[in-house]
């Protein structure tokens, strides 16, 4: 029997088998594979799957217990049921990119060790910006955006890996401590992903413009794996807390300002994760009870809440408030699924949101933190402010702009469906999701007190709303977020206005033009564009400075030492020919004769080889020799027949005294290197050792084979990879626009002048 | 010997440079393939532990060998060589169908 | 911008502002029969204070979000297209 399948492996099989199925067969890959994920979790019992040692270090793949488990329960519902939203979707690669997405989640779900928990932490990012990217071409800079931050995270993360393991010595994810520097590291990579501010912008910016079906898939993973992360490794920390309240304020606000109705959900998603890490920096166990319950509560129906602006945005096409109105009458069936996601998540009795929200707040008020619990309250009156009256008053009600829509086919209306039974099921049920929670729950919502303090807030944020409502009508504007500092900021400080214009004293602006424009012409005369002044400038600062940096030590040859050795007549003749022929192939004008001392060379070396002691190095020399001979004779065929060429001597004078640079540089440094015997040789191992563990005499083949058999597995892969360059080069994209090769030849071409140019071919054409 | 095979070695890299420096595409693609044996023979040289013998174990015990070891390392640079030599090869193919012409100092990339 | 509110919609704002009023009073008044877990805070033990604090909760949001948004937060939609 199968120990333990981890979900995330079924997830990439789903992934790998759809660009097979179609149909039918789409459907069931899509919906019934991380269905079957999900009923695979009820069945293991809690322990350590996996664990593998490499190099000294414990990685474990399936770290299983309550914790995990109930978030590993909510990403795989939520695959199946995005799936079954996204169903229509033609593009197969958005469904791989969502389950490879799917998968990385799961998989840093289950990490029980940092290393693997990086291993999918990139993962996610990597196929999650292909689903922002999905959105269209307008996306691309949104995606490119969010993938740097991304890796920015990464890196940041990684970083603190290694400190941290550096100091502790051991890999293991458990408790972490928030002080030193690999610990603040790692937190700030989790909370990267959170969305914490300031480095919250890349979620407003990339979820908005993804695909349709494909932002509901970013907007379930990579901020609750954040969440599950900051639950496991610094629970209980208290800077999170103040994090956390800052996060669900800031959200809300911006979402109040926001246009875009996805931007708004988006920048809800922050307000949201807040209170999810503020349970955390609690840390007791109601607190993370909460963040927990919340997590899971929230992926629903925030996924119904996007799956509801997806479907208004793929009906209408419009994705602003400013545009939209009165949908309510074309569109029900969404506006009503819509309204179940909206109540749910501003805690009305009877949904989701009221069984875990209120946990949160409860559990920062057992432990006595007064501003925690006013402010969390506060930005949950902004919630239903802002999601539940706000948006769908602009959206589904409000003036009727006459739009053509219609509610949006079965499919989606069925993924929302299926998010909203199950809003509504946890609100009734809710020891379905208290059974799954990490600690004992002792927490019962429905009391009076309760409820009623619910009604109370919904009911006065209403008439708050009623009151104020011509204040809230969308404006067709952006709002500038931290993202600013390197989107305008940054260009912002290229400009620098010298504030006291007119006096000639401050040149500052003139001062910075002055530097750049020398440094453009620096780095202009330094990259010239052509190969061979590149080759020039590097190989002789390379011999240069080896050759300085020899002589500043110190090194010198002791010649007498290197006189007194015998040469055999063998050598001798060797060594005669491979020079001789070596000067041939430099000199000779004629391609044929080149080529051919180039092959002579080579035979000439094979026989050196051979008087060294390498008969197998001789005979594989050989062979490749002819190969290359014959490869490059063949090659004729393909290329002009000119080989001599006109040289300045100017030029020729470079040439020559590069080569002889190089040449005298080797020499010198082979003299010297004969000479001394630095460290000892390894070779007593393998030729001890070859026939009692490997059972060969030829030492160098067993060598090859056996001890350094990594070494040729990776010599193959390379000549592989060549040889699938080489067909790539001969047989793709053979038809080329002149307009690159003018490109090509004079590397100053503007990127407007070339797209001038082939919109003239094509339209010519 | 000590003394000829550097020379032998500077040769090889000198003459390989020069032809790297010249303006027709194959004589790039000449000059890596004698870079390529200048590096090899340089490798090898390492493991020449005065004479000695090949290293083929017979009954005589495991003293007095050549360095294996260099030669296995050297052997996978051969093939890793003719891989490269061979990429360089199409690629000068390809450079010549596409922007016909063979002659590098034509050919200019991005300035600055 | 603020659209200005034509007659009818006064009208209509005003009912709805009596029935939600209305309904909030009685919901104040039933929070003073409800009984009371431990009270962590001085204020759980107010009747009503839900109420209050959910509509000075709305006002603060909605007049705080857009005064800072107005006065630097928001932008034309073309501000980043260089």
């Amino acid at each position: 029997m199968i120990e333990w399948i981890h979900p995330a492996l079924v997830f990439f099989a789903t992934a790998a088998l759809v660009p097979f199925v179609k149909g039918k067969g789409k459907s069931i890959l899509l919906i019934g594979f991380p269905a079957l994920a999900f009923f695979s979790l009820m069945l293991f019992p809690d322990g350590n799957y996996g664990v593998f040692t490499i190099g000294g270090f414990e990685v474990v793949f399936g770290r299983v217990d309550k914790l995990s488990r109930v978030f590993a329960y909510v990403f795989t519902l939520m695959g199946s049921v995005g799936m079954v939203y996204a169903l229509h979707v033609k593009q197969k690669g958005q469904h791989i990119a969502a389950l490879i997405y799917g998968g990385g989640a799961l998989g840093s779900i289950f990490a029980g060790d940092l290393l693997s928990l990086f291993v999918f932490w990139e993962i996610m990012a990597f196929s999650s910006v292909f689903l922002v990217w999905y959105g269209g071409e307008k996306s691309w800079a949104n995606g490119l955006r969010y993938l740097m931050v991304h890796t920015f995270g990464g890196l940041c993360l990684l970083g603190g890996i290694v400190i941290f393991a550096g100091q502790t010595g051991s890999i293991a994810f458990n408790a972490i401590p928030a002080s030193g520097l690999g610990g603040w590291l790692i937190l700030i990579g989790f909370l990267i992903n959170a969305g914490a501010p300031p480095l919250h912008a890349w979620l407003p910016d990339a979820y908005p413009v993804g695909s349709i079906t494909g932002t509901i898939f970013l907007s379930s993973f990579t901020t609750k794996t954040a969440v599950y992360v900051l639950a496991r490794g610094f629970a209980g920390t208290e800077v999170l807390m103040w994090v956390g309240v800052i996060m669900a304020l800031y959200g809300v606000v911006y979402a109040m300002l926001e246009n875009n109705i996805r931007k708004l959900l988006a920048y809800h998603i922050i307000s949201q994760v807040g209170f999810m890490v503020a349970g955390i920096g609690v840390g007791t166990e109601l607190a993370i009870n909460g963040a927990v319950a919340h997590a899971f509560a929230h992926i629903l129906y925030k996924a119904l809440l996007m799956m509801g602006m997806g479907s208004v945005i793929f009906m209408t096409g419009k994705r602003k408030g400013t545009e939209l109105g009165g949908l309510y009458r074309t569109m029900p069936l969404t506006f009503g699924l819509f309204m179940v996601g909206g109540f749910s998540i501003s805690g009305v009795p009877f949904l989701s949101g009221f069984i875990s929200k209120s946990m949160v707040i409860s559990g920062a008020a057992a432990a006595h933190y007064p501003f925690v619990v006013l402010l969390l309250t506060l930005a949950a009156a902004g919630t239903f402010l802002s999601t539940t009256l706000k948006l769908p008053y602009a959206v589904f009600m409000g003036e009727d702009k006459g739009i053509k829509a219609a509610d949006p086919p079965g499919n989606m209306l069925l993924g929302m469906g299926l998010a909203a039974f199950i809003c509504i099921l946890l609100g009734v049920m809710p020891n379905l999701l208290y059974q799954l929670l990490p600690f004992p729950v002792d927490y019962h919502p429905y009391t009076a007190e309760h409820l009623l303090g619910s009604f109370q807030l919904l009911l006065a944020t209403l008439l708050g709303f009623t009151l104020f409502l011509y204040k809230l009508h969308p404006e067709n504007t952006i709002s500038v977020d931290t993202d600013w500092v390197y989107r305008k900021g940054v260009v912002w400080f290229q400009q620098l206005k010298n504030p006291l214009q007119g006096i000639k004293v401050l040149r500052y602006k003139d001062f910075l033009q002055g530097l750049t424009l020398f440094s453009r012409q620096v780095s202009q005369r330094i990259q010239s564009g052509y190969l061979k002044h590149a080759l020039v400038m590097i190989i002789s600062f390379v011999m240069l400075s080896t050759l300085l940096f020899s002589l500043f030590k110190g090194w010198t040859l002791s010649l007498d030492s290197l006189m007194q050795t015998d040469l055999t007549l063998s050598q001798l003749l060797v060594f005669v020919l491979i020079i001789s022929s070596t000067l041939a192939t430099v000199l000779f004008k004629s391609r044929i004769a080149a080529v051919l001392s180039l092959g002579m060379t080579g035979f000439f070396v094979a026989f050196f080889y051979v008087l060294m002691g390498a008969p197998d190095l001789a005979l594989t020399q050989y062979l490749v020799e002819a190969v290359s001979v014959i490869l490059i004779l063949l090659a004729f065929y393909y290329l002009p027949a000119y080989f001599e060429e006109k040289t300045a001597p100017a030029s020729k004078m470079t040439d020559i005294a590069v080569s002889l640079l190089v040449g005298i540089v080797m020499t010198f440094y082979m003299l010297m290197v004969m000479d001394s015997h630095l460290t000892k040789s390894i070779a007593s191992y393998y030729l001890e050792m070859s026939e009692k563990l490997a059972g060969g005499r030829n030492v160098v083949n067993v060598v090859i084979v056996d001890f350094r058999g990594f070494d040729t597995m990776f010599e193959i892969a390379v000549f592989s990879i060549a040889a699938l360059g080489i067909f790539g080069m001969l047989k793709l994209n053979k038809k080329k626009a002149p307009i690159q090769r003018e490109a090509a030849l004079n590397g100053s071409l503007k990127r407007e002048q070339i797209e001038e140019a082939v919109q003239r071919e094509v339209t010519s054409k | 010997m000590k003394l000829l095979l550097p020379v032998v070695i500077g040769v090889l890299f000198g003459g390989g440079t020069y032809l790297m420096l010249k303006k027709n595409i194959l004589k790039l693609v000449l000059g890596l393939g004698l870079i390529s044996h200048g590096a090899n023979v340089l490798l090898i040289s390492s493991g020449w532990i005065g004479a000695g013998a090949v290293p083929i174990l017979g009954q005589d015990g495991t003293e007095g060998f050549v360095d294996p070891v260099p030669q296995a390392l050297v052997l996978t640079a051969i093939v890793i060589g003719f891989a490269a030599l061979a990429f360089l090869l199409v690629l000068a193919i390809r450079v010549y169908r596409d922007l016909k012409t063979a002659d590098i100092s034509e050919i200019r990339g991005q300035r600055g | 911008m603020s659209r200005k509110q034509t007659p009818e919609d006064q009208v209509k704002k005003k009912k709805r502002v009596k029935v939600l009023a209305s309904m909030l009073g009685l919901l104040m008044f039933l929070d003073w029969f409800a009984p009371r877990h431990h009270a962590h805070f001085f204020w759980d033990s107010i009747p009503g204070f839900s109420a209050v604090f959910g509509f000075i909760a709305c006002a603060i949001l909605v007049f705080f979000s857009k005064g800072i948004g107005h006065a630097f937060l928001m932008k034309r939609e073309d501000y980043y297209d260089d």
